[in-house]
């Protein structure tokens, strides 16, 4: 069973192109991903969406080059993760991960959290001080560059942590249900920043979540059930089944 | 911000864990410095008996576990004294006894012929010095002095048998302000060794010269095979007393350092594995291994500086507690060697990379994948 995408152009890389890729556990007893395919190009906001244990999050875990498939590829810009030499320069230059329960440090403020993922980057001391400013103006923050986690609501926290996960500017920005433990109105907040990022920044965005109001955001919905893609809907268009 | 930063703000998460953890370290510190500091002076202050006197050799029978057990005769300094390249010869009995009513378990005995030097060099501080002609008299050093509350005229129970006190004086030494002296044939009497002495102290002539020194020495030996004739800081490192201390103080600073070790890894186990996630986030935004081993090790390291400066502190304490306890008072000097700092700052940051390299080993190990699966 695949999912297939065929309205992407020709002459078109795909930003990220998943191929064909399976994931098992337990010496191959559970199945988590079936011979999933599709792709997604760059400045794109895809929605990945299904029930729970549907096999998103370790699609996530693969499309950020955190696990490896067991068969099949993931290519970035045509070349296989597979083939890359560092996969930590990969992660650190290229995606931008925003998690539910963000991971920020308690003991750090926002402006000092930002820079986390910076200390992979050039910027030397003084530049990543400037750019975590910057990022956390992005984010409507720059009232809190000084508050620890504990000192912001929930909904600013996420804003904190997808500050952090634009840092080294990355190409894609991967979210694990990042408004699963907002309100809604903290969740509506999160949302319409991502939409600023996509629309202002042409930011890549691929988002997982159980909720039909972020789908509808996006420009994409992948569906996935019981490890396979089986729907591809683009919103307020063509609707695609692939599982057969 | 620099990952010091990171490293020293999650110490503060768990400020009561962090801060125990540095005082059980604090507490190893504070041993090894006490330990190794007390041994150092121990040893610095018996060299310096020997070389603030000019002395260059000093001349002891050969052999045997326990010098004060061993004797060369009286006839031998005057050998010596006769020997080419020899200067001042000073011939010494050395006994240990305890004034167990005082808690004074390791009193140093010297018996000193009426006419040595040694006598004439400290400081008379009450009554006078002893004389020829003296019969069971004793000078006491200051601390022992004030230890036993015996002033000039008051009388001393040493071996059993009183002996009246003549003067009270002060040597540069702590070992000697700890000491009683008497005249050579009191001591002598009283260990019975008539005609003997512990051994000479031999200053060359000239003086500190490693050739005169060297000539000398062989001159001494081949007077009689038992005899050593030895530079006094290989004399001093030689002494099974220095030997036994050195070894106990870096046992039982090997011991501390274990414990510190296992405090320190306890903490930092706890502080890893339960921020698990957290850390499987930092490799997720690109982290390298390398640099989450270090952020481990940089608050291994935190918690062992916080520790040392607390240490090194409680061990000057120790010491100077130690110089001024009347047990110890005769014995252990209040500096605190340098030595000691730098042995007990190196041992915490062996302590800080022991105690880190177990969960950063275990964690540089872990896919982030694993690390960011909660639970």
């Amino acid at each position: 069973m695949s999912g297939s995408e065929s309205d992407i152009g020709p002459r078109l890389v795909p930003l990220l192109d998943v191929r064909s890729v399976c994931r098992t556990y337990d010496d191959g007893t559970v199945r988590a991903l079936k011979n999933v395919s599709f792709s997604v190009n760059r400045g794109e906001y895809v929605a990945i969406m299904g029930p729970s244990g549907s096999g998103k999050s370790t699609l996530l875990n693969l499309l950020g080059a955190l696990d490896h498939p067991c068969r099949g590829e993931i290519c970035f810009e045509g070349q296989s993760l597979a083939s890359l030499p560092d996969l930590d320069r990969f992660r650190a230059r290229t995606i931008g991960f925003v998690f539910q329960s963000f991971h920020l440090l308690p003991t750090l403020t926002a402006l000092e959290n930002v820079q986390i993922p910076m200390f992979e980057g050039p910027l030397n001391r003084r530049a990543r001080v400037k750019k975590a400013e910057e990022l956390l103006c992005l984010v409507g923050l720059s009232h809190r560059l000084k508050h620890v986690p504990q000192k912001l609501s929930v909904g600013e926290r996420q804003r904190v942590a997808i500050a952090r996960a634009l840092a080294n500017d990355p190409s894609v920005l991967l979210a694990d249900e990042p408004t699963g433990n907002l309100d809604s109105r903290a969740g509506a907040g999160v949302l319409d920043l991502f939409d600023q990022l996509h629309r202002q920044r042409g930011v890549t965005l691929i988002v997982i979540t159980h909720g039909a109001e972020v789908a509808a955001r996006a420009e994409r919905t992948i569906w996935i059930r019981d490890g396979e893609v089986d729907l591809l809907q683009r919103t307020g268009g063509a609707v695609t089944r692939c599982a057969v | 911000m620099r990952c010091l930063t990171i490293a020293a703000k999650n110490l503060r998460r768990r400020p009561v864990r962090s801060a125990l953890t540095a005082a059980g370290l604090a507490a190893a510190v504070a041993a090894i410095v006490a330990l190794v500091g007390v041994a150092e002076s121990f040893e610095s202050s018996f060299l310096a008996l020997y070389t603030r006197r000019g002395a260059d050799l000093v001349v002891q029978r050969r052999g045997g576990a326990v010098q004060l057990s061993k004797g060369v005769s009286l006839k031998l300094g005057e050998q010596i004294r006769g020997l080419p390249g020899a200067g001042q010869v000073i011939g010494g009995l050395m006994d240990m006894v305890a004034f167990e009513d005082h808690d004074l378990f390791m009193v140093i005995v010297n018996g000193w012929e009426p006419t040595c030097p040694v006598l004439d060099r400290v400081k008379i501080k009450a009554g006078r010095r002893l004389q020829a002609g003296d019969k069971d008299c004793v000078m006491l050093g200051r601390v022992l002095a004030a230890n036993l509350g015996k002033q000039p005229g008051d009388t001393v129970e040493v071996y059993a048998q009183p002996f009246h006190v003549v003067g009270v004086f002060e040597s540069f030494s702590v070992y000697e302000n700890g000491a009683v002296f008497m005249l050579l044939d009191d001591l002598q009497k009283q260990m019975d060794r008539p005609g003997q002495v512990t051994g000479y102290i031999v200053q060359a002539d000239p003086p500190g010269d490693p050739r005169a020194i060297d000539a000398l020495r062989s001159r001494i030996e081949a007077l009689d095979p038992e005899i050593a004739a030895t530079p006094c800081a290989e004399f001093v490192a030689s002494l099974n007393q220095m030997r036994v201390t050195r070894v106990m103080s870096w046992v039982i600073s090997a011991v501390a350092c274990l414990m510190g070790a296992f405090g320190i890894l306890n903490t930092m186990a706890m502080s890893v594995f339960e921020r698990r996630t957290e850390i499987g986030a930092f490799r997720a935004m690109g982290w390298r291994t390398w640099r989450v081993v270090v952020l481990i090790a940089e608050e291994s390291l935190l918690l062992a500086g916080a520790g040392s400066i607390v240490g090194v502190a409680g061990g000057f304490v120790a010491i100077f507690a130690l110089a001024h306890w009347h047990v110890t008072s005769g014995l252990v000097q209040g500096d605190l060697p340098l030595r000691a700092v730098c042995e007990g700052l190196a041992l915490a940051a062996v302590m800080a990379i022991l105690g880190a390299a177990y969960p950063a080993l275990r964690f540089a190990r872990l896919a982030p994948v694993e690390a960011l699966r909660e639970g």
